[in-house]
């Protein structure tokens, strides 16, 4: 790859995160527009894949189990490569393809079909793509359709970036959560004042959505939300920045105050059983809390920090909370015994 | 905003337009309502070439157009 090859990737990529939508669970709005594909295309499989730096991460799929693949074996790094759809009838007679696992494997590719998704700023981010097992034709028609389609993708992922709150939980999106955090940062720096960061995650969510479902998964995320809403101050900064990942940002808070806050939001989760389907479903979650520090270059820095803390929350046992800062450790300790 | 006069049969490109006659949520929401139209408008066409007939074009219009709308509402509540 030449130097100016490289510095377009990096801009893609950058186009690409700044939807903030890889790892985010499948979303109807995406479904129905693959359930569309497969309708019109007549094939068992269609996806939304994004291609991030070495993988593709299918935001939505239909007729597959797959969440992503290698970067390097994908059709779609193909697609991304122009403006027009790319279309392999029999991808067993195409030498670019014949011997990409996804065709060796058994039930193995043989039609491909995807429309490069190219955002308004010119750079495409994805495919929206139909596949068959089989080798198959594809009429003009059809194909029109299909680029159609992927407008209306690229549709839906404007509107979100637009959004800056998630529509299931009432909290910020990641990537406005994160804008608001570093404005905050910036009044922290100049004023020299404190502010707290919390990170906590759900623990076993992945558990509640096997055994009662997508629906119950819903509810916990909602009820989680409503009780950090419930708990914080007009000021505070709340975002979800994962699938069951929330993130807050307490301006004026000091590392024992902010401690203090996760302590009560984990007892809270845990006294608050949520109710579904008949099933009581218990709910904890691990938090990782630091504060601002001088020397943070950006939020990032911060929220990463939180997220190390949220690790060794996770790893020592769950439904704790950590301190980020060595100092208060054994404070974090006794708010969990 | 000039818009294309609606075809009959088409419902769904109608709510669409009212909601972009209505300039509900500033100028933001409605350069991406306007978009949207314009694509749900394209993919009208393109299904009526494929052969579906007008009751089965809106039906397919609505199912992508419904949860659209419902983020955009979401946004336009909150500005």
């Amino acid at each position: 790859m030449s130097s100016c090859d490289v510095n377009f990737e990096e801009k893609r990529l950058a186009a690409l995160y700044e939807y903030d939508i890889l790892d985010t669970p499948p979303e109807e709005s995406f479904d129905r527009i693959t359930r569309l594909v497969r309708m019109t295309m007549g094939t068992p499989i269609a996806v939304v894949s994004l291609v991030d730096r070495d993988r593709q991460f299918f935001k939505s799929r239909q007729g597959t189990e797959t969440i992503e693949t290698a970067r390097d074996i994908s059709f779609c790094t193909h697609t991304i490569q122009k403006h027009e759809p790319l279309v392999v009838l029999n991808a067993l007679e195409d030498p670019r393809f014949r011997d990409s696992p996804l065709v060796t494997c058994e039930n193995g590719v043989r039609l491909y079909v995807g429309v490069p998704l190219r955002t308004p700023t010119g750079f495409n981010i994805g495919s929206l793509c139909a596949i068959d097992t089989k080798p198959g034709t594809v009429s003009p028609d059809q194909l029109d359709v299909m680029q159609d389609l992927a407008r209306l993708v690229v549709d839906e992922l404007e509107l979100r970036k637009l959004a800056s709150i998630d529509s299931l939980t009432g909290a910020m999106t990641g990537r406005s959560f994160k804008l608001e955090a570093n404005k905050e940062l910036g009044i922290a720096r100049r004023r020299r004042l404190n502010f707290g960061c919390i990170m906590f995650d759900l623990d076993h969510f992945k558990s509640i959505n096997d055994t009662h479902g997508h629906g119950a998964g819903d509810l916990v995320l909602r009820t989680v939300a409503a009780i950090c809403a419930a708990e914080l101050r007009e000021a505070d900064i709340f975002g979800r920045v994962g699938g069951e990942e929330f993130a807050l940002v307490l301006p004026g808070t000091s590392m024992s105050e902010t401690l203090d806050v996760a302590e009560r939001l984990r007892a809270k989760f845990a006294a608050a059983p949520v109710v579904y389907a008949l099933a009581e479903i218990n709910v904890t979650a691990s938090f990782g809390a630091t504060v601002f520090w001088e020397m943070d270059a950006d939020f990032e820095v911060t929220l990463k920090r939180a997220d190390g803390a949220l690790y060794e929350a996770k790893t020592s046992g769950r439904n704790r909370v950590v301190s980020a800062d060595p100092s208060f450790a054994q404070h974090a300790i006794l708010a969990v015994a | 905003m000039q818009l294309e006069p609606e075809k009959s049969g088409d419902g769904t490109l109608s709510v669409v337009k009212s909601r972009l006659d209505s300039g509900e949520g500033g100028d933001v929401a409605q350069g991406s309502l306007k978009r949207h139209y314009e694509n749900l408008e394209k993919l009208a066409g393109s299904l009526r070439k494929l052969g579906m007939d007008e009751r089965e074009v809106d039906e397919n219009l609505m199912h992508v157009f419904k949860e659209y709308e419902r983020e955009l509402t979401n946004y336009i509540n909150r500005i």
